[in-house]
């Protein structure tokens, strides 16, 4: 039937003035939708991988064993993600040390990483990987991911760190672990994956774990530990903690040509989970005027930090989990 | 016989398929959000959280839907309980919103709504209701009709701008612009007819135009 039988010119024009009326429904506002959508979109994940262990499993009854899962939940998650889309460049390799290879080829710095590449880390290898969306995403000793999507890592063995930088990168890096998928929420967080339990600390802001019997978040300076017994309660975990130490071995880069010295230092600290303590007030005013110029890439931490003081000129003193700072 | 494109959609969310995940985040959450923030005083963190947690329990719970009900209102049944756990949580009992659409007469049109009921009601109404209730039915039709709907009268784009926006053909989407039309005048005449029982002359006689 055509409208005009339906409704009329009339009604038309009334139902017209009635929604104008009214107005336009409140939108969900940008930045509380795409943190939602991220969430959500991580219990999804943990759903379909589920379903598809159940269909697999046809009528056999339901095993109930974690381990099961954990396995099943691993490779319907590869299966899920590892669709027929095309490989897509997501990452660059900022540091690689020991034997690191992506999809069986060494690893160098300055290798761009694509979507379903497989990584992995020998048991005297580190890798540093610097993303497109601005995360810096690192693999620890004997440690294996795959990337599924731009945004999304599944992890089988080993530990990792992510990091969303000091202003935030674009858009939450999540990581399927057997026991659950691993969101940030504008953090520094590590994920360490044994045979029976995955370990999940957080440096700062806040990572949300997302499995089939609900959602978990971990706060900055405390520690998780999920096992078949479902999630532990959490223990403390300092900033400082050797737990970190690790990641300060493949720091990612820093581009010091133009930047300020308060600016270095800021991210320095920041990949020692360390304080940063200005001796006075205008050591910090002293350090937001210094313009650094050069390159410190390849150098680790501290020989990064004893370079830019000598071309800087400034004090610096470690005091327990503080970096202390006099600039004139 | 066609598919329920509700159970298609939940077919396919467990699947694994993404482009279905797009489609119900996209059109769902909002309307949850809103759903949720009508009832928790406008409350914009918890109802972020709250229209959340009701999807990842629905998610949770998707092999045990049949259909029988449209899932909007299959949604807004988890939503009414999160929003109640809530209150309860942070003390708000007393404050419990009354809502004409909770009322289980309107609530029960809506959900006859949700299943394309062809009633043919009359209804007469407050105008300082239909406001709430005009965007209630909005969000209660097909996102594609209140989308059109929205984009033709309170963002006054022309056809050939919504066409273009939609990806579809002029004509094509004057199609869809005249089945919203009538879809939405059979929802809130029920609307209407359920709260007042009453007679209606249609949609003028309730904002006196």
């Amino acid at each position: 039937m055509k409208e005009s039988e339906e409704l009329g010119q009339n009604g038309s024009d009334a139902i017209g003035r009635l929604i104008r009326h009214a107005g336009a429904r409140q939108a969900v506002p940008a930045d509380r939708f795409d943190r939602a959508r991220a969430r959500v979109a991580a219990h999804w994940q943990v759903v379909v991988a589920e379903e598809r262990r159940l269909r697999r499993s046809g009528r056999t009854r339901r095993v109930a064993a974690a381990a099961a899962v954990v396995v099943a939940f691993v490779a319907g998650l590869l299966l899920w993600q590892r669709s027929s889309s095309p490989a897509l460049p997501m990452a660059t390799v900022a540091r690689a040390a020991g034997q690191v290879l992506v999809n069986g080829e060494p690893a160098a710095p300055g290798d761009r990483v694509a979507t379903h590449a497989s990584i992995e880390t020998a048991a005297d290898g580190r890798l540093a990987l610097a993303l497109d969306s601005g995360h810096s995403f690192r693999l620890d000793h004997g440690s294996r991911v795959v990337v599924a999507a731009a945004d999304r890592f599944e992890m089988s063995r080993g530990a990792v760190y992510v990091d969303s930088g000091p202003r935030g990168a674009h858009g939450p890096v999540q990581v399927a672990t057997p026991y659950g998928v691993v969101s940030d929420i504008g953090t520094q967080f590590q994920l360490r994956l044994s045979d029976n339990a995955l370990e999940i600390g957080v440096r700062e802001g806040l990572v949300q774990l997302a499995r089939r019997d609900g959602s978990f978040t971990v706060a900055a300076g405390s520690l998780r530990r999920i096992g078949a017994g479902g999630v532990g309660s959490g223990l403390p975990l300092p900033a400082s903690s050797p737990w970190w130490a690790w990641v300060e071995t493949v720091p990612a880069e820093f581009d010091i040509d133009g930047a300020t010295l308060e600016q270095y230092l800021g991210w320095y600290a920041r990949e020692r989970g360390l304080e940063l303590r200005w001796q006075d007030a205008a050591s910090r005013e002293n350090a937001a005027r210094v313009r650094l110029s050069g390159s410190i890439r390849g150098l680790g931490l501290e020989a990064g930090l004893r370079t830019v003081s000598s071309i800087a000129e400034f004090r610096y003193a470690l005091t327990g989990s503080a970096l202390q700072v006099q600039v004139q | 016989m066609a598919e329920n494109p509700d159970l298609k959609l939940v077919r396919r969310l467990l699947a694994g398929d993404a482009r279905s995940f797009d489609a119900f985040f996209g059109s769902y959450y909002p309307r949850l959000y809103r759903f949720a923030l009508a009832r928790l005083d406008g409350d914009a963190d918890l109802a972020e959280d709250t229209a959340q947690v009701v999807l990842c329990q629905a998610l949770s719970k998707f092999s045990t839907y049949r259909g029988e009900a449209p899932l909007f209102s299959w949604l807004c049944t988890f939503c009414r309980h999160e929003v109640s756990r809530q209150r309860k949580a942070r003390g708000r009992v007393q404050g419990d919103r009354a809502l004409t659409e909770d009322d289980p007469a309107v609530r029960s049109a809506l959900d006859a709504l949700l299943a394309e009921s062809s009633l043919e009601p009359d209804v007469a109404v407050y105008e300082q209701d239909v406001r709430r209730l005009v965007k209630v039915t909005l969000d209660c039709l097909p996102s594609l009709y209140s989308d059109v709907l929205e984009a033709k009268y309170v963002s006054e784009l022309s056809v050939n701008e919504i066409a273009e926006r939609l990806g579809k053909s002029p004509k094509a989407t004057e199609s869809i612009l005249s089945r919203a039309r009538v879809a939405f005048r059979d929802a809130m005449r029920v609307l209407l007819r359920q709260e007042q029982g009453g007679d209606f002359d249609g949609p003028s006689s309730v904002l006196g135009y």
